[in-house]
């Protein structure tokens, strides 16, 4: 196992470590139990939420022991805990690099790599750690999704089926299974993942709403339109969810009140647009790629990638990944704005939603 | 069957229990190998005497629209029978006044020989024309006889009337239609039913020469890299309507007519479609970045938008597309047009599936036309490629930036263009990419744009040209060992408009009851032969056609004989009651 903070006070100090389950062996990170005189002060730095400080001692602690993993892994995870995540994936990368037998730098380094927006250089470690790490849902689920970004459905069908195995309890990785599922016509296989994950999380609005748009499209409008009410009953901030009742509605004869709803939704969405227009950046109202989600979460990326220091970017990066489902990437997102922003209870309280999502409360995330 | 499939699907329900991960409802495995070649297209452009190269801009494309030209049409400007072709060409730099020499071009017009090649007559017919076209319309807009051509430009539209004598003359000015635009996707359709066609144009974003639009900066970014702005963040240009006066000018009728209360959008392709078969002409609109729009006709040219109702404004999930290139047919056999629409990269396109109670239903998933990484389709045609009798898809690609030529991964700038055969199955009409099996002409990777259709060789299958960005063009002709016999029907309207656009054209035969509408601008700012082109299967049995002709009259007419081309004259059928 690794040490999750072992030597630190957990609360503070947990996510200086890799976050991950069960290690292999030869995968726990070498260190002494005294960590030499740097990391001891990186340590009373970051217990005293000095994180400048800490990044000077751990700098000083790799510098003075090279070979020191621990040392190596708390400035990977500090730098990425603090929005530089382009400079943690390169930690991890030579971590990953130097170790290619440890199945945990090598999904660090390829989970980082796929949030920093490297993804042609993160699959080769998410393939090293899906294949030496066999029961950890995490790296099934990376490597899972790279190949469903990829256009490599049938392959990403079988990562995803093991992260599903794994972590049955995971609403993102059961939306990813039925998401690939569906990109290859298999409408009954994916309602059965849905139906499985719902039957374990019956209040998870993005489990209900893909369960509704296959439904829907499977001509169930009925069915459809009962889960969509549902969603707007657990998330009435969904507001796509109107959208997509009222499609139901009017498909299903129900005309007075299908007009109603998708009124409704029109006036939402046109408030939607001019806040999110207030809201967001200029880069994000100009730049290419239309609505597209996957796009509009990638040019957040960018922004943060650009700005890490910016607390709103990493906000609203973090909804954006809590839109598409990818609740461990939103949890960490939401994770980084608390850093930076310790007053930010929206964002603790988002945070704590998504682990309690991934069925994890309290537990760190990845990137 | 796919192993990987099966075993994927074994592992599942051992795992989960999951025992309806592949059932009897989902969409059969797709295969992994196909036969070896289910079409046959040959590329044979260059062979055949078209002698073009398409320029849009700068080839890092610093504006939004060096992105976007352009369209090409099949049309018979001298009446002998024979499918000639018309090049959209954009330009090298935006300017007011005529480029330097060196640095003009133009669209271009090729004539048919009649042996299966082609001669440029561009020059000879009066159209050279320097301005930066993007799209081209076809239509015998002042019922004389002959196509007349409608070019969508970043400037003033042009009007081009054919003289009847093998030359063109530009009157768009004189016919109130100079639309400064900038125009993107034209169509012709009688709005009102009185006989002459009116027209929609599309507009984009409005650019001047003097004054560029942002450039690349690090405002505008794209995966990462600087790409040129917009359109979000650009205002969009309102589209226009032009009601024919029925002397060969237009009144702009876009605020009276329903279709100004809207606001604007970028818009790309335009159709006319009878979407609730009422007998009158619907538009639908793409929009890039934006909802598209439908406009339904109250039957005197009077329209209402119900794109958000009707479910073809937005994704099923509620989200606005990128919507690019369009076309309409009655694909699954019930009677009623159903919409294909392209889009960018991830938004998979829309199959949107007429329910006839006002709604579509997006068919896209079950018919397999929608894996996880999408191309980014711009021109796309229904087309029975084999004569079958059943419909298939052609989808022409290509990205929008440039810069994706150096980039790893599943997206490029050049792609290839696909074509899927359609396949009747238990779950009903299926689409399989056959790509990889569909001949030569399909190998190539392009940055495509315009497609249009037609039986160019005259050998009785339908042909595709392509425009391509910066490139020369495709000319993909037909060699696929038909599967049936053919019947290409052309309509000449008396009472309605003399091109019959907007007949519904209904044959009784073959694989049984096939409806069409007649329409020639579709394929992304494109226009293909407006003839109906029916493939009959193997067994044709005896055949009859009907027609609905815009002016209501509803006819029936005899076919002797099939694997021909025919033309109906309204009035000269059997009325049916």
């Amino acid at each position: 196992m690794m040490r999750r903070g072992a030597l630190w006070p957990a609360v503070t100090l947990a996510f200086l470590l890799p976050a991950c389950g069960g290690g292999a062996p030869g995968e726990q990170v070498a260190s002494s139990a005294a960590g030499g005189p740097d990391l001891a002060s990186a340590r009373r730095a970051a217990a005293a939420g000095d994180w400048a400080a800490a990044e000077r001692h751990l700098v000083a602690a790799v510098e003075a022991e090279p070979g020191s993993e621990e040392a190596w892994v708390a400035l990977a995870n500090l730098r990425g805990r603090s929005g530089r995540i382009a400079e943690a994936a390169d930690l991890f990368v030579h971590l990953a690099d130097g170790h290619p037998a440890n199945g945990v730098y090598a999904r660090q380094a390829g989970s980082f790599l796929q949030a920093s927006r490297r993804s042609d250089l993160a699959e080769p470690y998410l393939e090293r750690a899906f294949r030496l790490r066999p029961g950890d849902p995490d790296a099934a689920y990376r490597y899972g999704l790279h190949l469903l970004y990829a256009g490599r459905d049938e392959r990403a069908v079988a990562a995803l089926t093991r992260g599903v195995e794994l972590a049955p309890g995971r609403a993102d990785v059961a939306l990813k299974l039925a998401q690939a599922l569906l990109h290859l016509g298999r409408f009954d296989g994916a309602l059965a993942v849905l139906d499985e994950a719902l039957r374990r999380l019956p209040d998870e609005p993005l489990l209900n709403f893909q369960r509704g748009l296959v439904q829907a499209r499977d001509g169930h409008h009925q069915a459809a339109a009962v889960d969509f009410r549902r969603v707007l009953r657990l998330d009435p901030g969904l507001h796509r969810a109107r959208y997509a009742l009222a499609r139901a509605l009017l498909a299903a004869g129900e005309r007075q009140e299908g007009a109603a709803m998708m009124a409704e939704f029109a006036a939402g969405e046109e408030e939607r647009r001019q806040r999110q227009t207030a809201r967001l950046v200029e880069h994000l109202a100009r730049a290419g790629g239309g609505d597209d989600p996957l796009e509009h979460r990638r040019r957040l990326q960018d922004l943060v990638l650009a700005d890490p220091g910016n607390g709103e970017a990493h906000r609203l990066l973090a909804e954006a990944y809590a839109g598409e489902g990818d609740y461990q990437q939103a949890a960490a997102a939401y994770a980084r704005a608390l850093h930076l922003d310790p007053a930010d209870t929206r964002s603790a309280e988002r945070r704590r939603e998504m682990l309690r999502r991934l069925g994890m409360p309290g537990e760190e995330t990845g990137p | 069957m796919s192993g990987r499939g099966l075993t994927l699907a074994g592992k599942v329900t051992a795992g989960l229990g999951l025992s309806l991960l592949l059932s009897c409802g989902d969409l059969p495995p797709r295969q992994e190998t196909v036969p070896a070649e289910v079409f046959r297209l040959i590329e044979v452009a260059e062979s055949s005497g078209i002698s073009f190269r398409h320029v849009s801009g700068t080839p890092h494309k610093s504006q939004i629209y060096e992105a976007n030209s352009g369209g090409a049409a099949w049309l018979d400007y001298d009446g002998d029978g024979l499918l000639d072709l018309y090049l959209v060409n954009g330009g090298r730099r935006l300017t007011a006044t005529r480029p330097p020499a060196g640095e003009e071009t133009s669209g271009a017009l090729f004539r048919n020989r009649g042996d299966a090649g082609f001669s440029e007559v561009t020059a000879a017919a009066g159209l050279l024309d320097w301005r930066w076209g993007m799209g081209v319309a076809v239509a015998d807009y002042d019922n004389d006889g002959d196509p007349d051509l409608y070019i969508t430009h970043l400037g003033a539209n042009a009007l081009w009337r054919n003289n009847g004598d093998g030359t063109f003359t530009d009157v768009a000015a004189a016919a109130g239609v100079a639309d400064p635009g900038p125009g993107s996707g034209a169509a012709f359709g009688d709005i009102n039913s009185d006989g002459w066609l009116d027209l929609y144009v599309s507009n984009y974003v409005p650019v001047e020469p003097d004054r560029p639009l942002p450039t690349s900066d690090e405002l505008c970014t794209y995966r990462g890299v600087s790409v040129f702005c917009g359109p979000k963040g650009l205002s969009p240009a309102p589209d226009r309507l032009f009601l024919s006066r029925r002397d060969g000018t237009f009144e702009d009728v876009t605020s009276t007519s329903g279709v100004g209360n809207v606001s604007p959008r970028y818009g790309f392709d335009v159709l006319f479609l009878d979407v609730d078969d009422d007998g009158d002409e619907d538009i639908y609109v793409a929009s890039d970045d934006s909802p598209s729009l439908l406009f339904i006709n109250d039957g005197s040219g009077h329209f209402q938008e119900e794109g958000l109702m009707a479910g073809v404004a937005l994704s099923e999930a509620g989200m606005a597309q990128a919507g690019m290139g369009l076309d309409a047919a009655d694909y699954d056999g019930d009677g009623l047009q159903d919409i294909i629409k392209t889009n960018f990269e991830t938004e998979a396109f829309n199959l949107y599936r007429n329910t006839g109670n006002g709604l579509f239903i997006d068919r896209a998933f079950h018919a397999g036309l929608a894996g996880s990484v999408a191309p980014l389709g711009f021109g796309t045609v229904f087309l029975d490629v084999d004569r079958d009798g059943i419909l298939d898809l052609f989808f022409a690609n290509g990205h929008v930036y440039p810069w994706l030529k150096d980039e790893p991964g599943p997206f490029t700038y050049a792609q290839p263009n696909q074509i899927f055969r359609g396949e009747r199955t238990s779950a009903g009409i299926i689409f399989r990419d056959v790509s990889d099996a569909a001949g030569s002409g399909m190998r190539g990777h392009k940055v495509s744009r315009g497609v249009a259709v037609g039986d160019y060789d005259g050998d009785g299958d339908l042909d595709i040209v392509v425009n391509n960005m910066d490139d020369k063009p495709d000319l993909l002709r037909n060699d696929t060992p038909p599967r049936g016999a053919w019947l290409a029907v052309r309509t000449r309207g008396t009472l309605s408009n003399r091109d019959g656009y907007g007949a519904r054209v209904t044959l009784v035969g073959g694989e049984g009851r096939q409806v069409r509408e007649v329409r020639a601008s579709r394929g992304y700012l494109s226009s293909s032969d407006p003839a109906v082109f029916f493939g009959l299967g193997e067994d044709p049995g005896v055949v009859s056609l009907e027609v609905r002709w815009p002016s209501g009259l509803l006819e029936s007419f005899p076919v002797e004989s099939v694997n021909r081309r025919l033309e109906v004259v309204e009035g000269e059928g059997m009325p049916i009651r």
